[in-house]
């Protein structure tokens, strides 16, 4: 598929370009509530604005490995940016996500960087716990309460924000858990209220914290990586979706089989043309035929270690 | 142990203060109830795998549960229970992987409603009757000895009620608790064992076999009744001579009488739980084929292919241990 790209509005080389949109070995979607809290990754990661259909401003990078949304403040405004970002991206499976952003904290020290292990969303009382997979960020942890209105400061070792639970509800739909976290930076005490924070602060706390992001980034782009490479198809399976017409029960099925042939397989024909040399002309003679051929290599499968 | 999970309910037991005390860089997360991160929808058991955290827990409900019919070792009854909820190894074909989403390590920490529900159990039953409680069905009884304290404070239990026969089933050599005490005829403390190849092909992280070896030796030494458990059968070529090798490298290290039971079974699972496990790992050769649906929904080797595997290590164990003693769990 052919899409428009374009850099970042306003910046100096305001060009379009024309790309093709492989699909990406692995792919790190990340989405920011604010404009200055996603700007250094955009620098960092060179992403470049996308003209799409979406109504938020999108960015990727050239090789698609990793995109961002910037999705104004607010957990319904995160949870649609996200799904914004997932169908831009052409709907893969087995993307990485992170939320990173802003959120104030009773005690902890202003740009103190915290990764997530617990959201709460305060009006539903619905919990999620990102599972702690990461190698980053391992003593570096704590919960989340979201809020619809900024109020007084939770107790004990919780920051509170606006969008993590809207961003993780949504997120968590698309992927599995081990491959959505958040990251978010103290941006306000007990002693230093967020009406005080200054122009481009948070720009700042986040370039102070750039490395642990990026090493989590990285942390999260192999397991996405591994996560897409487990969702593969077989490469035939679209091949053969061209050639004939199936209902999704039978995809289901096709896809299965095909995998399952794909690990027996080694110097055999390919399915298609399996297929095609037993004379199959519609879909529906194709599922018993191929389950015929693996029932025949039972003896194949038996372990050969 | 990076992360805890700790139900906050139980947050002051003295088993879970134990557990922290000793792994107090470890993160803790409180939760109300397990199930808030344990198994929920959308997550992957195999990525989990890579690093598992410990969930601690209070088990309610059903404490102790009949077994299925074909598991036993010679009991009238038989019922198990459940202290931990997952395994530290990561055997390719075990059935944990396909039953949950999540590979944490639960821990259910209150031993005593365990031994209550016991207790009510041996009270329904006949005095007479022998009741079978296998502890290795969702995890393994002995792997986690040294965190958990499970066999430390079940075997004086069962001491007390030689009604009772527990099993401990192990993939581990985690024996110390036995090799320091005096063996109890009501225990058997069973060793899942397979052939070297399969052994070192899909049962990634659990000791070696010779090692395992060495472990049962010494427990047999000490005079605990020894369970073998030959499960699950895996199709391969050489079946029988894999087999073959497998009880003379048991038999050099037992004597037939030390032999409480053995036990075997083919490779079976229903066909949603055998999905799971596919598409958990694709690329594997375990489950791409030779597998058929039998009309009860179960995924199976076919009929004759299962019956001769099962013939020919039962015709094995026969050359070495009395009839009474081997239990096909497919029958």
């Amino acid at each position: 598929m052919a899409v428009e790209v374009y850099l970042a509005a306003g910046e100096k080389n305001d060009i379009v370009m024309q790309q093709d949109r492989a699909k990406p070995e692995a792919c790190l979607a990340m989405v920011a509530a604010l404009l200055p809290e996603a700007r250094p990754l955009i620098d960092h990661f060179r992403l470049q604005k996308i003209k799409g259909r979406s109504p938020v401003p999108i960015f990727r990078s050239e090789d698609g490995r990793h995109c961002l949304v910037v999705s104004g403040m607010g957990k319904i405004l995160s949870a649609s940016a996200t799904t914004s970002l997932y169908h831009e991206m052409g709907e893969l499976s087995g993307m990485a996500w992170l939320n990173i952003g802003i959120a104030g904290h009773r005690t902890r020290e202003l740009g103190d960087l915290r990764w997530v292990n617990k959201i709460e969303d305060a009006a539903s009382g619905q919990k999620w716990y990102p599972p702690r997979l990461l190698k980053t960020g391992s003593r570096q942890a704590s919960a989340l309460l979201t809020v619809d209105q900024a109020g007084e400061y939770p107790a004990g070792d919780t920051l509170v924000d606006m969008e993590g639970s809207g961003f993780y509800q949504i997120a968590s739909r698309f992927s599995s858990r081990e491959l959505v976290q958040c990251v978010k930076l103290v941006s306000d005490n007990a002693e230093n209220s967020w009406k005080d924070l200054k122009k481009g602060q948070v720009g700042l706390w986040i370039r102070a914290q750039l490395d642990d992001i990026v090493a989590g980034s990285e942390e999260l782009l192999v397991l996405s990586g591994d996560e897409m490479k487990r969702c593969r198809l077989p490469r035939e399976a679209e091949q053969m979706l061209d050639l004939w017409h199936f209902t999704q029960t039978e995809k289901y099925q096709l896809f299965k089989i095909l995998r399952q042939r794909q690990v027996l397989a080694s110097e055999q024909d390919t399915a298609v043309l399996f297929c095609q040399n037993n004379g199959v002309r519609l879909a529906k003679e194709i599922l018993p035929l191929l389950r015929q051929e693996l029932a025949g290599k039972g003896d194949a499968a038996i372990i050969k270690i | 142990m990076d992360t805890l999970y700790i139900e906050r309910e139980i947050v002051a037991h003295e088993r879970v203060r134990g557990l922290c005390e000793r792994f107090d860089k470890a993160e803790r997360i409180i939760c109300d109830r397990y199930g808030e991160v344990f198994n929920v929808k959308g997550q992957n058991f195999r990525w989990q795998k890579r690093k598992p955290s410990w969930i601690l827990a209070e088990k309610h409900g059903r404490m102790v549960l009949p077994t299925p019919p074909a598991y036993g070792i010679g009991c009238e009854k038989n019922f198990y229970f459940s202290h931990i909820l997952n395994c530290p190894y990561d055997c390719r074909y075990c059935f944990l992987q396909g039953m949950y989403s999540s590979a944490h390590q639960v821990w259910f920490v209150n031993y005593e409603s365990f031994q209550q529900a016991i207790d009510e159990v041996l009270a329904g039953c006949p005095a007479k009757e022998k009741v079978g409680f296998f502890s290795g069905y969702d995890g393994d009884s002995l792997a986690l000895e040294n965190v958990t304290g499970f066999a430390e404070n079940f075997l004086p239990f069962f001491a007390k009620r030689p009604q009772a026969i527990l099993e401990l089933r192990t993939k581990s050599v985690n024996v110390g608790v036995l090799l320091n005490r005096p063996a109890l005829e009501n225990v058997v403390v069973a060793f899942s064992l397979s052939p070297q190849q399969i052994a070192s092909a899909f049962e990634h992280g659990a000791p070696k076999l010779q090692q395992r070896l060495e472990a049962m030796k010494k427990v047999a030494e000490q005079g605990w009744p020894i369970g073998l458990r030959l499960d699950p059968l895996i199709a391969q070529p050489n079946f029988t001579e894999e087999y073959e090798t497998l009880l003379t490298q048991i038999f050099n290290v037992l004597r037939p009488e030390q032999v409480h039971s053995v036990t075997f079974g083919p490779m079976r699972f229903p066909e949603a739980m055998f999905d799971r496990m596919s598409s958990l790992y694709p690329e594997e050769r375990l489950f791409a084929a030779g597998f058929e649906r039998r009309q009860d929904g179960l995924l199976t080797y076919p009929p004759e292919r299962e019956r001769k595997m099962r013939d020919a290590l039962r015709l094995l164990l026969e050359g070495y241990l009395p009839d009474k003693r081997i239990f096909d769990c497919a029958e």
